[in-house]
């Protein structure tokens, strides 16, 4: 029976395992997880420090290799890829969000978020077009012509997503993306991954943060390298808010 | 809701019942909802009766409620004042939860970790509400900042119960 | 296109931002690229520029001179007609007047010739005129030395002449080397003062400075039929020695003279060129060591953003091959300035370093040697591109620093600042054993 193409997962992992270290050192930080994410979805990981989540995520974006087991990107088996054949899928199909940001202190702001379409062999005019595009999106406009190293955190944070939207990707993978923000720029960063979900991307998020998870389809919890738990969460309804304030008598 | 709401309200100047209670609602939007309409002409009954207002006189006879226009006493002023310096904040009051857990425990009529686990579930749940409605309200309006609010403590709630499953983890392999 | 900008503009940026250690990387390369060029140009000037000029002057094989014959001056003239000789020029007339100009005296051997050149040695005017009546023309180092230019007048044992013109013979060593061969062949009785310079005049002139008490001598040019025979035929038909000079010279020694005045220099820059060029090496080799962690994290970034490992490794490649073709380029410029203050003496042969021993071979040389320095210093982060994970690339250090548990003991009873020093080489022995290198 043929699968379509829009129900097939477009990611995917069967027994996932990542070892570090040897012999008494040796570290279980993925311990045989399986998943189905299916396009359009979005994806919450929570789980306490060093339960595995980024490595987990490194897996998935094709940025690290398994000890064993497989993982299936765009309908395409990565574990045993090239880094050449890697980097080419990943340019068109991910955008990787990290929770340290990875941005090129030697570049401008601007020049940081039209890198990967430049990789990807756009002109250099429509590479800047799409970067001020992306940096409006993430309220960085007037920064453009800054260093990373003149920004704060959470706006080093806005410029990475802006770059991982570069190449409009298919999957969107985001180790921590709120952790430097405060709440209102939070909040901002929560109605663009909204307005991503709209236009049919699939998000796979790292996070600490309830509020972020709060809005996903799904909610993976993870210890110790495993998934404990999947569940998907359950809508409310509107009046019950009025509750949480005391407002009545 | 505190009497003292209203008494601020018309610190500035008198107004009509109708016209507190659109205040109301303008700064609690879907949350104001819950409340009963007669509820503001209740409340202002019971300041008159304090003191604390008074109706303005006005020349004709007295109408129906909706037109009576209030102001505020000079003892309501007072206490207008008092009240704006107050510090005063609702307890956290996590108590009860607490000891259910405990007392689940102890008994062992159910597993302090499932309890946990669905009450994890049910804050999320109004969690996920909340964040939904903070962000169909538009940028940085009075009623975004109270569902932030909301967001903020259910967050800190559900840090708190992580804190929980963690101790409560531990504490069931001991034993 | 837009890969280009991308590339030009990462490696411009990351000169930006480390500016000293580009500079230092420039400085060093350069430095052993212009000793290298040096070493490759010397090396070119030993013989060529000699058969050269020989060639263009129609060059004698073996050089005669009278004062070696003393009283058998029949046998000097005879040599001419000696088996296994095909043509000579002269004899002509020389006199060892003193010579006067911008102030500074030398002596000169002066050349009696005709205007009609000669069939062996005649000498090629590089600037002006050949020999004419009132006039001299002037050997191209002596002129150089004593800063004279054609027009200039200069005073010969107090008769004034004009300068005519400069040229080039194989005939006699260069300026200053005037004197090597036969010692210097002046009359006996005439004792020099000053280094001796070559210039030419006509015959009538050359006789007018001859005196009682410093008499003319003369001198013959000679072709043999074998020119490689001249060593041999010297040998056969030098005169008996009085203690005076040597009458004949084959032009084997004279071609030996002239590489003796680069020799020298050559034997000193050859090998302050190779340590010059290790010293470069093990200075790339540290500042690359360096930022080695630098350069993979750069990698890692580059592949994180969507670079294929290719790409990453061209990048880093760029900018250092930008600081190598800069580098080989001053390096030469260097050394083509330089070489002609280290072999001017060489300046009255043909072809004088500087110009037509600048070849392309030598500039392509440097060139490859430069950007081979430059790869080789990249080469390590651009393997492991292709190689290693993305994530492994952006952490940093691939490999955690080393314990040794027994250095640890053993370093325990030494004073602190010691036990540090010894347990920071031993944690990263590789960077110690590249710093260590370059202090040698």
């Amino acid at each position: 029976m043929k699968v379509s193409q829009s129900q097939e997962p477009v990611v995917r992992a069967c027994n996932l395992r990542r070892d570090f270290g040897r012999g008494e050192g040796l570290v279980r930080a993925v311990d045989g997880a399986d998943l189905d994410v299916a396009r359009g979805e979005t994806v919450a990981v929570m789980g306490p420090s060093g339960c595995g989540k980024s490595t987990l995520l490194h897996l998935l974006g094709g940025l690290d290799r398994p000890t064993a087991g497989e993982v299936w990107l765009a309908g395409q088996r990565i574990d045993q890829m090239s880094e050449r054949a890697l980097a080419d899928l990943r340019r068109s199909e991910v955008g990787f969000v990290f929770q340290a940001f990875q941005l090129m202190d030697e570049l401008t702001v601007l020049e940081n978020v039209e890198l990967p379409a430049l990789l990807a062999g756009r002109s250099p005019r429509s590479a800047r077009n799409r970067a001020s595009e992306l940096l409006e999106r993430v309220e960085m406009t007037q920064r453009s012509g800054h260093l990373p190293t003149e920004l704060s955190g959470g706006q080093r944070q806005r410029v990475a997503i802006a770059r991982a939207l570069a190449n409009e990707p298919t999957v969107i993978l985001a180790d921590e993306p709120t952790g430097n923000l405060d709440s209102a720029a939070t909040t901002d960063m929560l109605r663009l991954f909204d307005t991503l979900r709209a236009s049919g991307l699939t998000l796979i998020i790292v996070t600490h943060d309830e509020r972020v998870a709060a809005t996903a389809d799904r909610l993976i919890s993870m210890r110790d390298g495993a998934f404990v738990d999947d569940t998907r969460l359950a809508d409310g309804t509107t009046r019950s808010l009025s509750k949480l304030i005391g407002l009545e008598d | 809701m505190q009497q003292e709401v209203l008494l601020a309200m018309l610190a500035k100047e008198p107004a009509q019942g109708s016209r507190l209670r659109a205040r109301l609602d303008g700064a609690l939007g879907p949350l104001g909802e819950a409340i009963n309409a007669g509820h503001v002409y209740v409340q202002l009954a019971r300041l008159e009766k304090a003191g604390l207002v008074a109706l303005q006189a006005s020349a004709g006879t007295p109408d129906g409620p909706d037109r009576k226009v209030y102001e505020l006493t000079p003892a309501g002023q007072e206490r207008v004042t008092e009240w704006l310096a107050e510090v005063s904040w609702p307890r956290p009051d996590l108590a009860e939860f607490h000891l259910k857990l405990i007392a689940a425990a102890a008994a062992h009529v159910a597993d302090p970790l499932s309890i946990i686990d669905a009450q994890r579930r049910e804050l999320r749940r109004r969690l996920r509400d909340a964040q939904r409605a903070v962000m169909a309200e538009p940028g940085r309006s009075d009623v975004a900042l109270l569902l932030e609010g909301v967001v903020l403590r259910l967050q800190a709630d559900l840090r708190w119960l992580e804190a929980c499953e963690e101790a409560w983890t531990e504490r069931m392999a001991r034993s | 296109m837009g890969r280009l900008l991308l590339i030009s503009r990462l490696a411009a940026r990351d000169v930006r931002r480390r500016p000293a250690q580009a500079a230092l990387l420039l400085v060093v390369i350069a430095a052993a690229m212009a000793a290298l060029t040096l070493g490759l140009v010397l090396h070119g000037v030993t013989a060529n520029p000699y058969a050269q000029t020989k060639a263009e002057t129609a060059g004698p094989d073996v050089v005669a001179s009278s004062v070696g014959y003393g009283s058998d001056q029949r046998r000097f003239a005879a040599l001419a007609d000696t088996p296994g000789v095909v043509a000579h020029g002269g004899p002509f007339p020389v006199a060892w007047p003193v010579l006067t100009a911008h102030g500074v005296t030398a002596d000169v051997m002066a050349e009696g010739r005709e205007q009609a050149p000669a069939a062996v040695d005649q000498p090629k005017v590089l600037q002006g005129t050949w020999v004419h009546s009132g006039g001299v023309v002037v050997e191209r180092a002596f002129a150089n030395a004593l800063d004279l230019h054609v027009g200039d007048q200069v005073s010969v044992d107090g008769k004034a002449f004009r300068v005519d013109g400069i040229a080039v013979t194989a005939a006699v060593p260069v300026y200053s080397q005037v004197c090597f061969y036969g010692g210097c062949s002046g009359p006996p009785s005439r004792s020099l003062q000053f280094d001796t310079g070559l210039i030419w005049l006509t015959q009538p002139a050359a006789r007018a400075l001859a005196t009682p008490a410093n008499p003319l001598t003369h001198y013959l040019s000679l072709r043999l039929a074998d020119p490689a025979s001249a060593p041999t035929f010297v040998q056969k038909h030098q005169p008996p020695s009085t203690n005076g000079p040597a009458a004949l010279t084959s032009w084997q020694s004279l071609s030996a003279a002239a590489a003796t005045l680069v020799s020298q220099e050559q034997n000193v820059l050859s090998p302050a060129s190779w340590l010059l060029c290790l010293l470069a090496l093990a200075t790339v080799a540290v500042v690359a060591g360096g930022r080695m962690d630098e350069q993979e994290r750069r990698v890692g970034l580059l592949k994180a953003a969507g670079a294929t490992p290719s790409l990453a490794a061209i990048v880093l490649l760029a900018e250092h091959l930008m600081i190598a073709v800069c580098a080989a380029a001053a390096g030469l410029a260097a050394g083509w300035l330089a070489a002609p203050l280290l072999t001017s003496p060489g300046a009255s042969l043909i072809g004088a370093p500087g110009s037509p021993a600048f070849s392309v071979p030598i500039v392509l040389l440097v060139v490859i040697v430069a950007l081979a320095v430059a790869t080789a210093s990249t080469l390590v982060p651009a393997l492991r591109a292709a190689r290693v994970s993305t994530v492994r690339l952006l952490a940093g250090t691939a490999r955690p620093p080393r314990r040794q548990a027994w250095l640890i003991r053993l370093s325990s009873g030494l004073p602190v600042p010691l036990l540090l020093g010894l347990r920071l080489v031993a944690r990263r022995p590789r960077r110690s054993l590249l710093s260590g290198a370059s202090f040698t």
